[in-house]
């Protein structure tokens, strides 16, 4: 039996600045999809005092607006006019070509020619804390942020910036979360200092944090602490305050930090990019592996290599909650799951016509999500994996 | 620089030319014909340049059937009467081979209505040969979508389902991210075929004001000569890229875009240390053009500015040098440029930077010789007094040096032509100075060498003939003679001794070192030149002193130039 500890896991919402770069650049692959479903394409962010600069390389014929698409998803993530108006943000933008050999010839190619490009390994997880099959913490961290973005969109908390983190700390008892131990909150009331009242925490911990908590149907601890702004209120104006970079949020993108990711961001490449769609796989992977029963705990590691299709390895740890051993399980995922990367891009909604919109995924955990469920999060294969 | 087509408004503008470190150019106009042309044709597979292809000519013949313009086919310009866009599509359909005459005549027009506010589209109604009616029909893409029920499958029409819609619609949009003027043409069987909605799509035609022909080479042309290029378009960044990229504008790297949104709003600082690192400015208004020159003059660089419209003139006239386009510019662009391009080629300007360069050069020469050769008769005259010899030159002898041997090849040192290598080298810094401490200490050697030849004149002048006018004079023509020669030490600068350097040639220096070297051989055999110089017919062995001496200093002054290059 573990003994007690506590995981702490953090979220942030769609208007961070690191949030709001990873759905810059994933607006752009989805807009040179849109316009060459086999573009390849690979766009990097930086945003730093209200200036977004912008590193696209691709191989494709489109023409694309990026300042727009940039400023369109500045715009989406709930920042406009008076705290940030999206059309005065400057757009520096570095265009670079990739060979035009890194094209595919069509979708519908055979597997077997397109090999992985790059020397990978990538990890998934998945636990039976929650439904969706996700570690808890992160989970809940990132209601309380979806909540607080709402919030702030709505209007529901006068002065609420849409730009806001939201930790969780949970106690896990007996290896299974057992309380709330903490929950903090930071937010800034672009009102400005003048308005600024303490209604404005109060107001976020009544209408946001509380009702987000109660999804988690988990007892807050006896001495639970839930802070808003607890070092004071952070100044407003999102990206004019601090910077934003692609690729920096990658334990919000993934498991908070209750499993091992791959150090490589997952925004800003296209469906053909392994280091993406390998960290997708691994987690489909896993997912799978918990919903057919063979786990309760699960972590999928994938290795690829530079010049083969096929996965190189294909390795399990169950955390002793296995049905099987780790092994057998491995086994059964090599031979029973597809994990070629042109089956990756089709299989899981990457590429073709019903491509999952990376944009729309940046926030909030690009594994765990659904509606619509993407095809890394279907669970209809898990009758593959057993017996 | 008049015959170039170049009208220099201000002088020191010629200067400043030589040391401009970015040039900006504003697209439309100035890099661009300002015209439209066809450029692109898309009949359902995807962007095309119009070629002689069967599905190009019958698009672009119904694109011309439905034409504004009143079409005379025999005329060298059959739409001379017609807007831009009409011509281009005639010129357009002519190149491919559409046959504008029997076009008319075959099927004559019967009716032509023309746009309105909600009908942007113009229908022709034409009879053909068999007596039918047959439309032709021009217009906004979306709105001429509308109208459409089918979709011409090479002659034959296919039904137009909402797949088909879409990827019309997108193709439409893929061509405006171009920066494209886009129209559509569909056809219809029977005059009613647009109420009823039953047209047949034909394709779209694409327009653009197409690049000037050789922009890229003139680009390239200025990146050589040490010139970064900008551009700055009105267009979205997708299409400003582009563009850069045809003109290979950043010279093979990345091209860096900036899209400022509002260029106003940015703080100072930031615009300059976004503005020395890029390449095009996207989506700016014409009143935004002074916040860049200004932003890469705070960024430290020496800014030229292309322009031709009244928008454009604060930013020509804040630019070092402002350059107006002579032909289509506005009254008040040319008024204030430094520079107007009468010919509106901006390849003039290259012209115009190395003319500036050669100036800033021949200054530099002209000084570099005087400054050398005046030290030379202050070395002589202060070295003999200093030794307690007796002058070794006249009062009259002098000034002679003075104002005959050193103005004359100064003179023509001045109108040297402008070096080959003047276009691939890095502008001068603007903060360099005509005399730095190093010149003039090269300049202070130079002197010496020169005086040391003269004084070796004089000793040996004093050792055959005494402190005797035959004596000064050798020693004057030992002295004139280096003094000339140095005229060519001079030309070839201080980088490389005077035979390594190929150099254009300058028939002036020539003549004017020929003529004073005659005019100080034959003076001494003219009563009135001895009379006035105080010099004396020389014999063949002191001439061939002097000018053994007068070589000596310039190979002495060359030599140095070695050891320098090689330390």
């Amino acid at each position: 039996m573990r003994p007690s500890f506590v995981h702490t896991a953090e979220s942030v919402t769609a208007a961070h600045p690191d949030k709001l770069c990873d759905r810059i650049s994933d607006a752009v692959v989805d807009a040179y999809l849109d316009a060459d479903p086999l573009a390849r394409v690979s766009a990097e962010c930086v945003l730093a005092n209200g200036i977004i600069f912008l590193a696209a390389r691709f191989a494709s014929e489109a023409v694309l607006d990026l300042g727009e698409i940039a400023r369109r998803a500045t715009l989406d993530v709930g920042y406009g006019a008076p705290e940030l108006d999206p059309r005065q943000l400057s757009v520096m933008t570095t265009f670079g070509t990739l060979a035009a050999s890194s094209r595919l010839a069509r979708l519908d190619v055979d597997a077997d020619t397109v090999p992985a490009g790059q020397l990978v390994t990538a990890f998934g997880f998945a636990c039976d804390e929650t439904r969706a099959l996700m570690p808890l913490p992160i989970w809940l961290a990132h209601r309380v942020a979806r909540a607080l973005h709402a919030a702030a969109r709505d209007r529901r908390v006068p002065g609420l910036s849409p730009d806001a983190v939201a930790q969780v700390a949970i106690r896990y008892a007996g290896g299974a979360p057992a309380e709330i131990d903490a929950v903090a909150v930071e937010a800034a009331d672009w009102r400005g200092d003048g308005a600024r009242t303490r209604g404005f925490e109060d107001a976020i911990l009544a209408e946001v944090v509380r009702p987000a908590l109660a999804a988690a149907e988990l007892p807050l601890a006896r001495e639970a602490a839930l802070l808003v702004n607890p070092t004071g209120p952070p100044e407003p104006g999102g990206p004019f305050r601090h910077t934003g970079l692609t690729g920096r949020k990658l334990a919000v993108d993934t498991y908070g930090g209750s499993a091992r990711h791959a150090g490589s961001a997952l925004s800003g490449k296209d469906p053909w990019r392994i280091d993406r769609s390998a960290s997708y796989a691994a987690r489909w992977a896993a997912k799978l592996v918990v919903a057919a029963g063979l786990a309760r705990r699960c972590e999928v590691q994938l290795s690829y290599r530079t010049d083969r299709a096929r996965p190189t390895s294909v390795e399990v740890q169950t955390f002793a909650t296995g049905e099987r051993d780790d092994a057998d399980i491995a086994g059964r995922l090599a031979e029973r799951l597809d994990l070629r990367p042109a089956a990756l891009a089709r299989d899981l909604g990457l590429a073709g016509p019903a491509r999952v919109r990376f944009a729309e995924r940046a926030a909030y955990g690009q594994v765990g999500g659904g509606a619509p469920v993407p095809g890394w999060e279907s669970t209809s294969a898990a009758s593959r994996l057993s017996d | 620089m008049r015959r170039q087509g170049i009208l220099v408004r201000r002088l020191d503008a010629v200067e400043t030319l030589g040391e401009i470190e970015t040039i900006c150019f504003d697209k439309t106009g100035t890099l661009t014909e300002n015209r439209m042309a066809l450029t692109h044709v898309d009949v359902g597979d995807g962007l095309a340049e119009p070629c002689g292809d069967a599905r190009h000519r019958r698009l672009l013949a119904t694109a011309v059937r439905a034409s504004e313009a009143h079409l005379r086919p025999d005329a060298a310009d059959p739409a001379a009467d017609a807007s831009g866009t009409e011509r281009a599509l005639v010129e357009g359909a002519r190149a491919v081979g559409v046959d504008l005459e029997q076009l008319l005549t075959t099927e004559p027009r019967v009716d032509f209505t023309g746009r309105s506010e909600t009908t942007p589209w113009v229908v022709s109604r034409q009879r053909g040969t068999d007596g039918a009616e047959t439309l032709a029909v021009k217009g906004g893409p979306k709105a001429v979508l509308g109208l459409c029920d089918r979709v011409d499958d090479d002659g034959a029409a296919r039904p137009l389902d909402d797949a088909r819609r879409d990827a019309l619609a997108r193709a439409n949009e893929a061509m405006g991210r171009r920066g494209l003027r886009v129209l559509a043409v569909a056809r219809g069987d029977g005059p009613a075929a647009v109420d009823e909605r039953r047209l047949i799509w034909l394709g779209l035609v694409g327009l653009a004001d197409p690049l000037r022909p050789g922009m890229e080479a003139t680009m390239a042309a200025f990146r050589r000569a040490g010139a970064a290029t900008i551009m700055i378009t009105g267009d979205q960044s997708g299409t400003a890229y582009a563009v850069a990229e045809q003109l290979d504008l950043a010279g093979g790297r990345p091209v860096r875009v900036l899209d400022a949104g509002d260029i106003a709003k940015l703080d100072r600082e930031t615009l300059a240390a976004l503005a020395a690192r890029t390449d095009v400015f996207a989506r700016v208004s014409p009143s935004e053009k002074l916040a860049i020159v200004q932003a890469l003059q705070d960024a430290g660089r020496v800014v030229a500015m292309t322009g031709d419209g009244i928008n454009d003139s604060p930013a020509l006239k804040a630019a070092d040098v402002g350059v107006a386009m002579g032909k289509d510019g506005t009254h008040a662009a040319r008024a204030v440029a430094d520079v107007v391009l009468e010919s509106d080629d901006v390849a003039a300007l290259e012209d115009a930077i190395a003319e500036g360069r050669a100036i800033y050069d021949n200054i530099q020469r002209a000084v570099d010789f005087l400054v050398a050769t005046n030290l030379s008769e202050i070395g002589v005259s202060v070295a003999s007094s200093l030794a307690g010899l007796p002058p070794p030159l006249t009062p009259v002898q002098l000034l002679w040096l003075n104002l005959v041997s050193d103005v004359a090849p100064a003179l023509g040192l001045a109108v040297e032509p402008p070096a080959a290598d003047v276009l691939a080298r890095p502008p001068r810094a603007r903060d360099s100075v005509l005399l730095s401490r190093a010149r003039l200490a090269r300049r202070g050697r130079e002197g010496l060498v020169m005086t040391a030849a003269a004084l070796a004149g004089q000793l040996v002048a004093t050792r055959r003939h005494g402190a005797t006018p035959r004596a000064r004079t050798l020693t004057l023509s030992t002295l004139v003679l280096a003094q000339l020669l140095h005229a060519y030490s001079a030309r070839g600068g201080d980088d490389a001794p005077l035979w390594s350097a190929r150099r254009r040639p300058n028939p002036a220096l020539h003549a004017t070192v020929l003529g004073t070297l005659a005019l100080q051989a034959v003076l001494p055999f003219l009563p009135v030149g001895r009379r006035f110089l105080g010099v004396v017919r020389p014999s063949a062995g002191d001439a061939l002193v002097a000018a053994a001496l007068g070589g000596a200093s310039l190979l002495a002054n060359e030599l140095a130039k070695i050891r320098r290059e090689t330390t």
